[in-house]
């Protein structure tokens, strides 16, 4: 049994469910099958937020690692997007007046620019990985001094960058990535006064767990790490750029995980960077890689197939870190792994997830005409304001998203949502599932589409019944054809589905 | 009004045998109350956000060591204050006297306040979330690893989880996210709420969703998981609305946040909501930096809780509820007694706490919390275990019985100083002990007969010669202080020859670099470095 994280303290409080898990897969071997579009559905759901149809039919009857593979290589295409306006413009310390817009201002857009990336991408699991990776290496942008756009947002590109790469350059980067200098002191970890709250998180939370380190480890980690300064100000050095202060790191012999970090060179960035920094995280993987493996397989499994699971499923957890190991902690094998295999596609593990608000928000809206500002806000609402999880341990996720305040809310918003639409939009768009002429099949679209599960027959018949709303099944055919009709009786399905738990499952 | 049986599993029965997981303790209990009635007492819950700042809230206005050192920049100043025990030397912040009735003073004038100073449990954490979730789930953890899963008050009311849902919600959570707190074994015993009327329209177009007996599995249990959230949301939107409707506020308050959540407690109160536990917060206590004195951060959330209280109380007094009702104040730690350099407080442990209404003892109970000794080299001990408070709350205020308070907070707890703080507690001679407050004060850092503290301790310093073999008697010492004092350098030769003072300052603790100019010839030399009564020496080279 693995030790157990600050994570797993914060998300699984609640209840355990006795279930009957005996009969799903626990192989990792690949699920051979050409895929359904329910299974291509559930790979897509859980890949991206929320699912595109015309991407899902192509992808119906192809072998899921030929599918996998291509959400991986699009993401590769994908790693660039065209930044924000702002992203390289820069403030000098005295320029105060448009501090605020660098603040306040520029961040928003910046939350709006990502939503736009998650709504847009329907094809590669980039956006998934890159909010997991937000949720997981936490920075708060609104503390106490507020960290402004243009840092925010290199992170969120280094995140696009790395996301799925060596789990090691990972580590290596963010640890001297500005955003995280300044929300975890890093900016203020110098050699007279060592700050321990990077090198106790990257333990603690970003790698291994607690309860695998000792306050020593702790203290040395942070000693190695000091030095490190990010420059916020084009006044004082080159805008954004972590800068190494030699004065300010502590050359003494430290001893972490008990290797000697000797400073037995000349002291500069590039030496520094490689015999402390790189060496920290080469010995965090040396000597503890196993307990790394094991807490990130576990976290991405939550991620990526179930959040609370049970112990049968440790197996599979733990052949995914045997994985993780032998890949010389590759990521992508990782991930490859788990969303191509028999456990995946189990049908024990469909339709199971809770809906984070981005899935919910964003993979609704994605169908729609809805402004970012909307989808942002209503996210926040729900309990997910981007670059602002709750603390550095990020979002509790899992049940923690559906509560007596979210619930009604989300379906009032989503409701919104629909009645904002056009009626005839809603028609065209409903159109290209090639069933919008029969009642019965057009529910079954609809339904498939937005729930987590296929429903059983009584509530498919009760769903149809809304959208025909008393008229006779068999003038349907004829209603379809005039858009604005149906498009308003479409609606009244849509708010229907939106009501249901099994909306808010994928 | 059930459409549906809220709880599935409900062929267990009553009475039945459970196993219930307290801490590291399985209690196997017969449930004796799963039928119990509960009195009609109401707990109003205010949870303070960040660690309140407990020694600036209570000031030891005649201290010395208050104003000198442990806040000389941050302290309230003694003309400020107002004196609410002479014997005792404490005093209130002048922001408690602010709002209705003269606020939270006006509630210790009129003996409806209850001052406890020093609670907080053994091993304290630091975390503001850690720190939180022991509070809420009123467990103290053998270890950081261990999981919290419930909360004190989720467990209370897990007897009932077999049973229809009651008219009025168990608990009310007046805010956004779920609290641990209300987390029961199997479902949230808080229904959260910030407008009645809108939860009420949100509420009734939430159905009930009924699906085929799918067999025991992670779908079903999410999806009956989620469905249950609105079978609630439909029930009690429904009741709340009705209490909303036909309740109403005398007293005037204040248009703030803090304020309006106990403004909307109060009503749902005379409306005839029969909910046990009210749940408010205020955020904004963390004041690592720019808590200010008296025009600062932390003087201002005072103030907010003052007028909160002072109204809701008055208000409370004139609907007719004030015998029915107590309120407690909750932060997840106090802040350390010195001030950080940032014109801030950090966390730190124990707490003062306050409790109010009619039916408590309006008495000060323990000195002051700056008074309790520290337990390592800048945090003090706790005098009162959070979980007393707990223990009397559902003994005396819930009229639970000693197993069943026993069960939900996994032991027995001692009354505040023996006694207790609510009017009708009964003392108890089966309670353990309170615990032990050591009375030396041997880690204060700045206490000047400590030996053991880390400001006596020569290695916490550290100094190094540059360049060292030195030439030409010119060098400079690089020197960092752990704590200030006078520096005096002595030079001496290996053979014990003395060469004098070379160097003497006052530094404040810091890092410095001294030029240093030596005396003598070449050879080997000993510098004895003096800083008050730390003393070390340092070998160098001359050349």
């Amino acid at each position: 049994m693995t030790t157990i994280s600050r994570r797993e303290i914060l998300t699984t409080f609640l209840p355990t469910i006795t279930t009957n898990r005996q009969e799903v897969s626990l192989s990792l071997d690949p699920f051979e099958e050409p895929l359904t579009l329910i299974q291509v559905y559930h790979l897509l759901r859980r890949a991206t937020f929320g699912v595109s149809h015309d991407v899902a039919m192509s992808f119906v009857g192809k072998k899921a690692s030929e599918v996998v593979d291509r959400l991986l290589s699009n993401a590769e295409a994908k790693k660039s997007p065209a930044a924000p306006y702002w992203a390289n413009t820069t403030i000098r310390d005295s320029e105060s007046d448009k501090l605020a817009k660098y603040q306040y201002e520029y961040n928003e857009d910046l939350m709006q620019w990502w939503i736009k990336l998650m709504s847009k991408d329907s094809d590669s699991i980039l956006e998934k990985m890159v909010l997991f990776w937000h949720g997981h290496f936490v920075s708060q942008y609104d503390i106490c001094n507020i960290i402004i756009a243009p840092i925010m947002y290199r992170q969120n590109d280094l995140f696009r960058k790395m996301y799925l790469g060596s789990f090691a350059t990972f580590l290596e980067k963010i640890t001297i990535d500005g955003a995280m200098l300044l929300y975890l002191n890093g900016n203020s970890n110098i050699k007279d006064a060592p700050n321990e709250n990077y090198a106790r998180e990257l333990m603690e939370l970003f790698s291994m767990g607690i309860g695998n380190y000792t306050e020593d480890d702790v203290r040395e980690a942070a000693k190695i790490l000091t030095g490190w300064k990010i420059v916020i100000y084009s006044n004082q050095g080159e805008a954004y750029l972590p800068t190494f202060d030699v004065n300010k790191f502590d050359t003494g012999t430290k001893t972490f995980f008990g290797e000697k970090f000797e400073v037995n060179y000349p002291v500069n960035k590039e030496n520094v960077y490689k015999n402390s920094i790189q060496q920290l995280i080469a010995v965090i993987l040396k000597k503890k890689g196993k307990e790394v493996a094991n807490f990130m397989c576990n976290k991405l499994y939550r991620a990526l197939v179930y959040s609370n699971p049970e112990k049968v499923d440790q197996q599979v957890i733990t052949n995914l870190a045997n994985i993780f190991v032998s890949s010389n902690f590759d990521l992508k094998a990782v991930v490859s792994a788990i969303l191509k295999s028999k456990h995946f596609f189990d049908p024990q593990n469909m339709g199971v997830q809770i809906k984070s608000p981005a899935e919910t928000v964003v993979g609704f809206a994605k169908n729609f005409v809805v402004e970012e500002l909307f989808q942002r806000q209503m996210m926040t609402q729900m309990g997910m304001q981007l670059l602002s999880p709750p603390n550095v341990a990020g979002w509790k996720g899992y049940r923690s998203w559906m509560t007596t305040k979210t619930y009604p809310y989300a379906i009032k918003y989503l409701t919104e949502i629909i009645n904002n639409q056009s009626n005839n939009y809603l028609a065209d768009w409903a159109r290209k599932f090639g069933t919008f002429d029969d009642p019965y099949k057009l529910t079954i679209s609809m339904a498939t589409f937005f729930l987590g599960k296929v429903p059983d027959d009584k509530r498919m018949t009760r769903f149809t019944q809304i959208l025909l709303a008393g008229a006779p099944d068999y003038e349907w055919f004829q209603l379809s054809k005039n858009s604005d009709t149906a498009g308003f009786k479409l609606k009244g399905l849509l708010k229907e589905i939106v009501k249901a738990p099994d909306f808010y499952l994928c | 009004m059930d459409r549906r049986k809220f709880i599935q599993q409900s062929s267990l029965g009553l009475g039945v045998i459970s196993n219930f997981k307290v801490d590291k303790m399985e209690v196997s209990a017969f449930q004796p109350e799963v039928t119990a009635t509960e009195n009609d007492n109401v707990l109003v819950v205010i949870q303070l956000f960040g660690g309140n700042d407990g020694i600036n809230t209570i000031t030891p206005y005649e201290w010395d060591r208050y104003y000198n050192d442990f806040r000389p920049q941050l302290h309230i100043p003694q003309s400020a204050v107002t004196p609410i025990s002479k014997e005792k030397g404490l005093a209130m912040h002048p922001s408690l006297k602010v709002g209705v009735n003269e606020g939270i003073l006006g509630l210790h004038k009129a003996g409806k306040l209850s001052i406890i100073q020093g609670v907080g449990y053994d091993i304290p954490s630091y975390s503001h979330f850690r720190s939180t979730d022991i509070w809420f789930s009123g467990i103290v953890p053998a270890n950081d690893g261990q999981l919290l899963r419930t909360g004190w008050m989720g467990r209370y009311f897990d007897r009932y989880d077999n049973q229809e849902l009651p008219e009025s919600p168990y608990c009310i959570h007046i805010g956004k996210n779920p609290s641990l707190m209300f987390q029961g074994d199997k479902s949230e015993k808080a229904i959260l709420v910030e407008d009645p009327e809108e939860f009420f329209n949100q509420g009734k177009v939430i159905d009930d969703h009924e699906i085929e007996n799918q067999n025991a599995s992670y779908f079903s249990s999410e999806f009956d998981y989620i469905n249950n959230i609105g079978v609630q949301v439909n029930h009690y939107s429904k009741s709340i609305k009705k209490a909303f409707d036909a309740g109403k506020n005398i007293e005037s308050y204040v248009d703030k946040s803090l304020s309006n959540q106990m403004k909307l407690v109060a009503r749902l109160i005379d409306g005839g909501l029969k909910t046990k536990v009210f749940f408010v917060e205020l955020f904004g206590f963390d004041t690592h930096a720019g808590q200010g004195g008296l025009d600062g951060v932390h003087s201002r959330l005072l103030a907010e809780v003052s007028e909160a209280i002072g109204s809701f109380q008055s208000d409370i007094e004139k609907l007719g509820f004030s015998k029915k009702v107590i309120g407690i104040t909750v932060s997840e730690f106090g802040r350390r007694p010195y001030e950080n350099g940032s014109m801030g407080t950090d966390h730190g442990t124990s707490n003062v706490m306050f409790a109010f209404g009619d039916e408590v003892k309006g008495e000060i109970f323990g000195s002051h919390m700056a008074f309790v000794p520290f337990r390592d080299h800048e945090n003090l001990y706790f005098r009162y275990d959070y979980r007393s408070i707990y223990w009397e709350i559902l003994r005396t205020w819930f009229g639970a019985t000693s197993e069943y308070a026993e069960k939900v907070l996994g032991g027995k707890f001692a009354l505040v100083d023996e006694k207790g703080f609510i009017g009708k507690t009964v003392i108890d001679k089966t309670l353990p002990p309170p615990p032990i407050v050591p009375v030396a004060n041997n880690n204060d850092p700045k206490s000047p007969n400590n030996p053991n503290n880390p400001a006596n301790i020569t290695e916490q310093d550290y100094f190094q010669m540059f360049p060292n073999p030195v030439v030409d008697n010119k060098g400079v010492l690089s020197m960092v202080l752990y704590a200030g004092g006078s520096v005096t350098i002595t030079q001496n030769h290996i053979s014990g020859q003395g060469l004098g003072e070379i160097h003497v300052k006052n530094y404040r603790p810091g890092s410095y670099v001294l030029p240093i100019e030596l005396r003598g010839g070449p050879g080997m030399y000993i510098l004895h470095i003096r800083v008050t009564n730390r003393n070390h020496f340092l070998k160098i080279l001359k050349i």
